[in-house]
């Protein structure tokens, strides 16, 4: 009994030392079964496409609610966090929302993929289509906030950067130029591609290569004011690089209304569908388009259910001051019906959601005519080409948007170019391309100054009652990255909205 | 027996002693004598007088001499009795006894007279008779003299016992007369008595003296004196949350123990608690202690918790306990009393013992029935002067009535018809509390069964509960039911085998969202204008919150903003657990002072979550439904080797084992958006579905080891360690070391008449925590579910960014204790210091987005704790009429935040929905900071202006106090004056503070009483501008709404003294005396008066209750839109068969 209760003791006591010492179970529990550590490069390339300009979330604040009312294409009477834009009024989240999501949802995968494909020869092609958009993410991005985070960004694994130091805004462009420069001339025909995975393309090469110096010519102009030189060496060339062709060439994500509504939708669309959605067609650009007869009026917008005629709201009013610019009685209240709505169509959850177009292209190529850059000639046919682009591309969303051919030369003839008014005529015209792409009509209008708007002066805004100049830095990044981020108000100055970007020289 | 018997004979043949049948014989007589003594009056004796008159004789013959001149005949062992010695004698008509005792006077001899016989014996030999079995029978009382039923009398040594009757009265037969009976009974001292021949034995059971010998369940479920511990331990009786009960169990510890923090969640029933103790270790991962029940670690998971964007609290482990299985909560609260469970034990551990059955006669029941009702404490004080309106206007159409939402900015109240947002005209005047018409009388109904009893072989105890609440939130119920059966069987002498096994069910229907809105009924009610009645939002059909359509009867242009009647009919957020926890124990005495013990435990619980937004939700007209089910599990399994063996005055006992751990969660989502066919909310019918699925396994192995050495019963020295492998660390070990000393220093030295005990203990030890989140080391990928667009999407897996570095981290404790009890007693004082250092702390810390990632884990930040606990037991008055006694608790912990990773000064932790408030962990200031704006001012201290008269708000964030309050008390009370008790809890936290969201939108909104300022004549301001120069300004009144909302965005107009006294429990009860019950089958029969949180007695918040966070994270501080706090009061009926 004695020794079998002793070979009972050393038995346990064996056992139970194995078995906490078996490490490889424990290992093998560490893994976990519903993830992978391995994905194909083209699956995380979609996810990158898909979420570039952010979800919901981000287009509804930064796109809509702050740049779309910057540059007067929406108004709103609210006076609460809705109507932050339309009266330069400081809300966090609005200002957070693009540095806040794309970073950690489009970025972070983007900087994996290239990562994972550096060095991979017969990756080329793929990588340059991945280097291309990665400008395009950062584009916005330091268009709208001046100095950020760049080429340190999305390093959090890969170089443990937790806390990425901010570029000058100088610096981002010239990588981005450099980097479009690199990945356009790195395309390689005789190498794959990853086919069907790239949902704006279908990796097609030539007209990632057309993309790619149409961005060029994107980011070159933006130097107009502050380095004219430069600037014009890049469209140069972009411009023998060869640039969008037709409408055939807008680069835009398709999207479909079954699937995940965050994800597979349009985003910018999103919020037109939501309940509580209040803002209402700019009276600037509804007057605008009024006073040029603009055929697209009445197919982008439709006239509100109590009204006979186009009607836009201002901007900077509010539910009690906006009786006195409706000429309505203090006791009368405000009918929100008599003013002018989007056409359904072009923010149906399908509608694609439209990243860069042709016509903007032969806008800036009139502009680049006008300005005597890069060998380019005859800005009154490239403006025509441009507004023509414009008024056509509106079937993406739906076919029954034509244009005819007729109306546009009409439009055209009743609305001469003159070279005298030549960057006026089209910037304006740069503004109603650019529909939908806030972020863009917003860069472009502060760097050339059309269409030339009139700031609001709501009590209690932030800007000095001027349009602001940038929206300010997401607030976490104060609690968080707070040496880098002064660093960086050193360079650029006051987060504020008065401050301007590197390229938005006051002239 | 012959009269020519002659004792000489008898006593001759020592051989014939050993003989049965004389043995028997004699022993027959004996018992007659001893036991009976009185009850056989013998004529013979009383009657027969003897004359007698002898000089220098002889004993024997004295005696002889008697023999013959009368019947009586002597009985005497002449080798134990001395004869021989010599007397003289000369009595007169005296009786036997009377003569027996002249001649034995002095003598240690006895004798009995049993009609003619007379039996001499000697002391000594009356014990050797006594061995003779017999019955022993009596009563036992207690101190008061009240019978009592149950006690268990064991017979030492042998495994025959028996249970006091009703009655209290026990007779046991068969019981050797040199015998000795244990007399226990739970609560009150054992006795042993010694039968010393004695039939009848009465017993006054004393109540224990508290302490000093008591034992306590310490780590591992190992029972331990008190006295040798070398550190802190608490213990709470169950009685404690079962009479002035929380539906939550963990709550019921509030104010009780010295240095235990709760804060409970402000979402009604079925919420989660926050128990943290001596202070937060960890600056990220959980700051919870690990409950262990019964010996097996229980799983504390919660399953979703409300946020800077609302959500419910979904309850946590504790919430669906059954309070009535409780025998005691021990508290182990340093890292030394908690070290043997090493990786876990970092933030304590609350040990739950649960009620066992124990031996008695016939079948034990016990039944309780608890009824409560609670109301609201409606602590606002918001303005009724103005209403519903914009810029001091009303709202001129039903339009503008909706446009206007929320607002109280509106003209002065004056009765006039003004049409509101559903298009009917009411009069524009205070509508009345909208809090006391939305908010119902909530109440608890709990009622418990227990049987129990058992036998020398096994005991059982077989418990039901039932409870069912009403929340205050209308639709709000819960109902929970807890069987459980407890068996414990000592098979032989060796073997013993306990098994238990709880079974729960608790659903919830209709959880409150709390904070932000949408589908948060307490946002609208209490930000409702004074002129909006909240009884129209029912809207005027049946569907409560519905319009004409069915769908979401809208009162405002933010949709977001939900119909609390809406929110509270139509919305769903149903829980159903399904728990089972078992546990089985096998131990087994291989010698006297050496066992192996091996134990396994399961808790299992399978959660289904329903939330439902239905159709015709203004926000989101189509609908959302999620369904889920969780299955959490941990399983556990110890082997141990335990020995305990005394050399002189050298005690050694310890034992050496390993531990099994796997936690796994398991977790299913099915749901989606817009709902094809209105109304009809099944899965099936939503348009976009989605579903989800995630995994969660970690695992723990260990081994360990615990020895102690005593010298002579006062000075202990115990010695751990603990070795655990970690399965989320892919493999790695950590060691964890302990030791403690305790001394006895007045068992050590002669003490002064006053002290009773006296007691100092030191201890050391490491332990970790940190590391429960699994897959944190690699970099992983998933793909989005539904594609896109026929193409394959696929994301990184992680918003934290992998380390494969992590370690857990560790926390070192000194604690220093004395504990003294003076004046036997009346007075006891149990003083601990306490200094702990977190090193390592693995950080969560929230990173730069720009980096790709929201948060990396890193082992890089270092906390300190130090505390002092005080624990004061006070016998003020001690009469068996009536006694007081009090106990205070005081506990102060100086927690320091030392530093966060390299480079960062602020970690921030969470955020209010205002969006401008945050609580941070910053360096060189203690835990949760409340961390935001300030008024902007110059130099001087003067408050900056913008051109329009509004103040700017502060450039920089500034931390503004902590969340937490470092110093707690607690104060309790007991009288008893006859059968009556009466026992108060008060307790009291200060130093804390808290950001009440719910005054910030109060300013946006206008309904905060503050901001009537200046609406009839305008404000003036004064200060500077923005380039320094004095400025003043006036602002006109329909302007003081846009100052009001620019203060609102300045953090600290809003941060208020979270210090608090409340009056947290109250009970006065009956005891019916034993008299009354006696012809009633019960034995015992209770009845208490009870209440929890009857009154605030101080408070420094204005409009919300201190308490009322709706955070039930690390991060505390943060107040927005709970559930009103309620006071409950309600009886209790205890009885017992």
């Amino acid at each position: 009994m004695k020794r079998f209760k002793r070979i009972l003791i050393i038995l346990i006591t064996g056992m139970i030392l194995l078995s906490a010492c078996d490490t490889q179970s424990l290992k093998d529990l560490n893994i976990n079964p519903k993830t992978s550590d391995e994905m194909d490069n083209s699956y995380l390339f979609t996810y990158v496409l898909v979420t570039t300009g952010g979800r919901q979330y981000t287009a509804k604040r930064a796109n809509l609610f702050l740049c779309s009312t910057y540059v007067q294409q929406f108004a709103c009477l609210s006076t609460g966090d809705y109507g932050a834009g339309d009266k330069y009024m400081y809300n966090n989240t609005f200002c957070s929302a693009y540095f806040d999501y794309v970073y950690v949802e489009a970025l972070k995968e983007l900087t994996q993929v290239i990562n994972n494909m550096q060095d991979d020869p017969d990756a080329v092609n793929d990588l340059s289509m991945a280097r291309i958009w990665r400008t395009v993410i950062f584009h916005v991005m330091t268009d709208l906030y001046g100095e950020i985070p760049y080429s340190e960004a999305g390093m959090g694994y890969l170089e443990q950067v937790y806390m990425p130091e901010y570029d000058t805004q100088q610096s981002i462009y010239t990588g981005m130029l450099n980097e479009l420069e690199e990945a356009i001339n790195a395309f390689d025909t005789s190498k794959s591609t990853w086919g069907d995975a790239d949902v704006v393309f279908n990796s097609d090469i030539s007209k990632w290569k057309k993309f790619g110096y149409s961005m060029m010519l994107r980011l070159g102009m933006r130097m107009s004011k502050v380095d004219p030189a430069t600037a014009a060496s890049w469209v140069q060339k972009a411009v023998s690089g060869g640039v969008m062709t037709s409408n055939d060439d807008i680069a835009c994500i398709p999207r479909s209304e079954s699937g995940s509504d965050e994800y597979n939708q349009n985003p910018n669309s999103h919020v037109f569908h939501e309940a509580d959605w209040d803002e209402k067609i700019s009276s600037t650009l509804i007057d605008f388009m009024k006073n040029t007869n603009d055929p697209r009026m009445d197919i982008m917008f439709e006239k509100g259910s109590s009204n006979t005629e186009q009607h836009g709201m201002p901007n900077g009013y509010d539910y009690s001051t906006i009786k006195t610019y409706e000429g309505l009685a203090s006791g009368e209240s405000i009918d929100l019906e008599i003013y002018s709505d989007v056409n359904p169509l072009l923010v149906a959850l399908d509608a694609p959601q439209v990243m860069m177009t042709y016509a903007e292209v032969e806008l800036m190529l009139a502009e680049a005519a006008e300005r005597g850059w890069g060998g380019v000639s005859d800005a009154e046919s490239h403006y025509k080409k441009g507004v023509r682009a414009a008024m056509q591309m509106l079937t993406i969303y739906d076919s029954s948007l034509a244009i005819s051919d007729a109306t546009v030369d009409a439009y055209l003839a009743a609305n001469p170019y003159s070279s005298a008014s030549g960057l006026r005529l089209i910037g304006e015209q740069y503004w109603l391309a650019t529909w939908m792409n806030f972020y863009e009509s917003y860069a472009n209008w502060r760097r050339t100054g059309y269409p030339v708007l009139t700031p609001v002066n709501y009590t209690g805004n932030q800007s000095n009652g001027q349009i602001p100049r940038r929206i300010r830095y997401p607030s976490s990044e104060y609690s968080v990255n707070s040496t880098n981020l002064s660093a960086a108000l050193a360079s650029q100055g006051d987060d504020t909205f008065t401050t301007r970007v590197w390229w938005d020289v006051e002239e | 027996m012959k009269k020519n018997c002659s004792p000489d004979r008898f006593w001759k043949y020592q051989t014939i002693w050993q003989k049965l049948i004389l043995r028997m014989k004699l022993a027959g007589i004996l018992i007659c004598i001893i036991g009976l003594t009185g009850s056989y009056a013998s004529v013979y004796s009383q009657q027969t007088k003897l004359n007698l008159k002898m000089q220098n004789t002889t004993v024997k013959d004295v005696l002889k001499q008697i023999e013959d001149m009368s019947e009586y005949s002597f009985m005497y062992n002449a080798s134990k009795i001395d004869v021989s010695r010599k007397i003289n004698l000369n009595v007169e008509e005296k009786s036997v006894e009377d003569i027996l005792k002249e001649i034995f006077s002095g003598e240690d001899v006895n004798f009995r007279v049993i009609d003619r016989h007379v039996i001499i014996y000697s002391n000594s030999e009356q014990k050797e008779f006594a061995m003779q079995p017999q019955t022993v029978s009596g009563k036992v009382t207690d101190s008061s003299g009240s019978p009592l039923p149950g006690v268990s009398i064991a017979v030492k040594g042998t495994g025959k016992g028996i249970i006091t009757d009703a009655s209290g009265n026990y007779s046991i037969g068969n019981v050797p007369g040199n015998a000795i009976l244990i007399f226990s009974f739970v609560g009150m001292k054992s006795q042993e008595i010694a039968v010393s021949g004695k039939t009848t034995i009465d017993v006054v059971m004393q109540e224990e003296t508290v302490g000093i010998e008591e034992v306590v369940v310490t780590s591992l479920g190992i029972e331990k004196e008190k006295k040798s511990l070398g550190y802190s331990v608490t213990e709470v009786s169950g009685d404690n949350f079962t009479e002035a009960r929380e539906i939550n169990v963990a709550n019921a510890l509030v104010g009780k123990v010295a240095g235990v923090s709760v804060s409970n969640v402000a979402t009604g029933s079925g919420g989660s608690s926050h128990v943290v103790i001596r202070g937060n270790t960890s600056l990220s991962a959980s700051n919870q202690p690990l409950y262990v029940i019964d010996g097996i670690p229980m799983d504390n998971t919660q399953i979703g918790s409300p946020g800077t964007w609302g959500g419910c609290d979904w309850g946590d482990g504790t919430s669906s306990l059954n309070p009535d299985d409780i025998e005691s909560m021990t508290i182990l609260k340093g890292n030394s009393a908690a070290a043997l469970y090493g990786s876990r034990a970092s933030n304590g551990v609350i040990l739950i013992t649960t009620k066992k059955g124990k031996k008695r006669q016939g079948l034990g029941i016990e039944f309780s029935s608890n009824c409560v009702v609670e109301d609201m404490i409606d602590y606002t004080d918001y303005q009724k002067k103005y209403g519903h309106g914009y810029y001091g206007e009303k709202p001129l159409s039903q339009d503008e009535a909706l446009d206007y939402g929320l607002y109280s900015y509106g003209a002065k109240l004056d009765g006039s018809s003004v049409v509101q947002y559903d298009g009917v005209s009411r009069p524009y005047s205070y509508a009345g509390n909208n809090r006391k018409n939305f908010y119902r009388t909530g109440s608890t109904w709990t009622n418990s069964l227990a049987l129990s009893g058992g036998d020398n072989v096994h005991t059982y105890r077989f418990s039901v509960s039932d409870l069912e609440n009403n929340d205050i939130v209308p639709n709000c119920n819960m109902y929970r039911r807890n069987i459980g059966l407890n068996v414990n069987g000592k098979y032989g002498e060796k073997l013993t085998v306990s098994a238990k096994i709880e079974y729960t069910i608790q659903n919830i229907s209709n959880r409150s969202e709390i904070m932000d809105s949408p589908g948060n009924v307490n946002y609208a009610v209490f930000s409702l204008p004074p002129s909006i009645d909240v009884r129209t939002l029912k809207g005027t059909t049946d569907k409560l919150g519905a319009n004409e359509e069915g769908t979401e009867l809208e009162f405002n242009g933010n949709t977001y903003v939900t119909n609390p009647y809406w929110s509270a009919y139509q919305f769903q957020h149903r829980t159903k657990l399904n728990r089972i926890i078992t546990s089985m124990l096998l131990k087994y005495d291989l010698t006297d002072w050496l066992y192996i013990q091996g134990r396994i435990g399961r808790d299992w619980g399978h959660r289904s979550k329903n939330d439902l937004e239905p159709y015709g939700t203004a926000f989101r007209p189509l609908g959302q439904l999620h369904e889920m089910k969780y299955i959490i599990s941990e399983t556990n399994a110890d082997v141990m080797l335990g020995w305990n063996h005394n050399f002189n005055d050298f005690g050694f006992n310890g034992f050496v084992g390993g531990n099994y751990m796997r936690h796994n969660y398991d977790y299913v989502s099915v749901g989606g958006t817009n709902f094809n066919i209105p109304f009809f909310h099944d899965v099936s019918n939503l348009s976009s579905q989605s579903y989800s699925t995630s995994v969660n396994k970690y695992g723990i192995n260990s081994l360990f080891g615990s020895a102690e050495v005593s010298f002579k019963n006062y000075l202990f020295l115990n010695l751990t360690a603990r070795q655990d492998w970690f399965s989320t660390l892919d493999g790695k070990d950590v060691t964890y070391p302990s030791a403690s000393l305790s001394w006895i220093f007045s068992d050590t030295f002669k003490m002064p008449e006053w002290l009773t005990f006296g007691k100092t203990r030191l201890s050391w030890a490491q332990v970790g925590g940190g590391v429960d989140s699994p897959y944190q080391t690699l970099l992983s990928y998933k793909l989005l579910g539904s594609g896109y667009e026929g193409e394959t999407a696929g994301l990184l897996s992680q918003t934290t960014v992998p380390n494969t570095n992590l370690k857990p981290f560790k926390s070192t404790e000194y604690e220093f204790g004395l504990d003294v009890r003076m004046f036997q007693n009346r007075l006891g004082i149990d003083f601990t210091y306490y200094d702990k250092k977190t090193e390592n702390d693995i950080l969560s810390s929230t990173i730069s987005k720009a980096s790709g990632y929201s948060s990396a884990k890193v082992n890089v930040g270092k906390v300190t704790n130090k505390g002092v606990e005080l624990l004061v037991n006070l016998g003020i008055i001690k009469r068996p009429a009536f006694s007081w006694d009090a106990s205070f608790n005081l506990a102060y912990n100086k927690n320091k935040v030392i530093s966060l990773a390299e480079g960062i000064e602020t970690l921030t932790m969470d955020q209010s929905r205002t969006q401008s408030a945050w609580l941070a962990n910053i360096v060189g200031l203690s835990y949760s900071q409340l961390y935001g704006y300030k008024f902007r001012t110059d130099a001087q201290g003067r408050r900056v202006y913008d051109s329009s008269g509004l103040p700017l708000q502060s450039t920089e964030l500034y931390p503004l106090g902590t969340g937490i309050c470092p110093i707690t008390m607690g104060l309790n009370n007991s009288f008893k004056y006859r059968n009556f008790y009466l026992n108060f809890l008060i307790d009291m936290r200060t130093g804390g503070h808290i950001y009440s969201a719910s005054d910030a939108y109060g300013y946006t909104r206008g309904f905060h009483k503050n901001t009537l300022k200046g609406r009839d004549s305008g404000l003036d301001v004064a200060g500077v501008d923005e380039s320094g120069n004095s400025f003043s300004y006036h602002i006109e009144p329909e302007n003081v709404q846009t100052y009001y909302q620019r203060v609102a965005g300045i953090t600290e107009e809003f941060v208020e003294n979270a210090s608090f006294i409340k009056l947290r429990e109250f009970t006065l009860g009956y005891n019916f005396s034993k008299r009354l019950l006696n012809n009633t089958p019960f034995s015992d029969v209770s009845m208490s008066v009870v209440g929890r949180n009857l009154f605030i007695l101080w408070r420094k918040t204005t409009d919300i209750d201190p308490e009322s966070t709706y955070l039930s994270g690390n991060a505390q501080g943060l107040e927005g839109f709970g559930v009103p706090p309620t006071r409950s009061f309600g009886v209790n009926l205890s009885v017992k068969f």
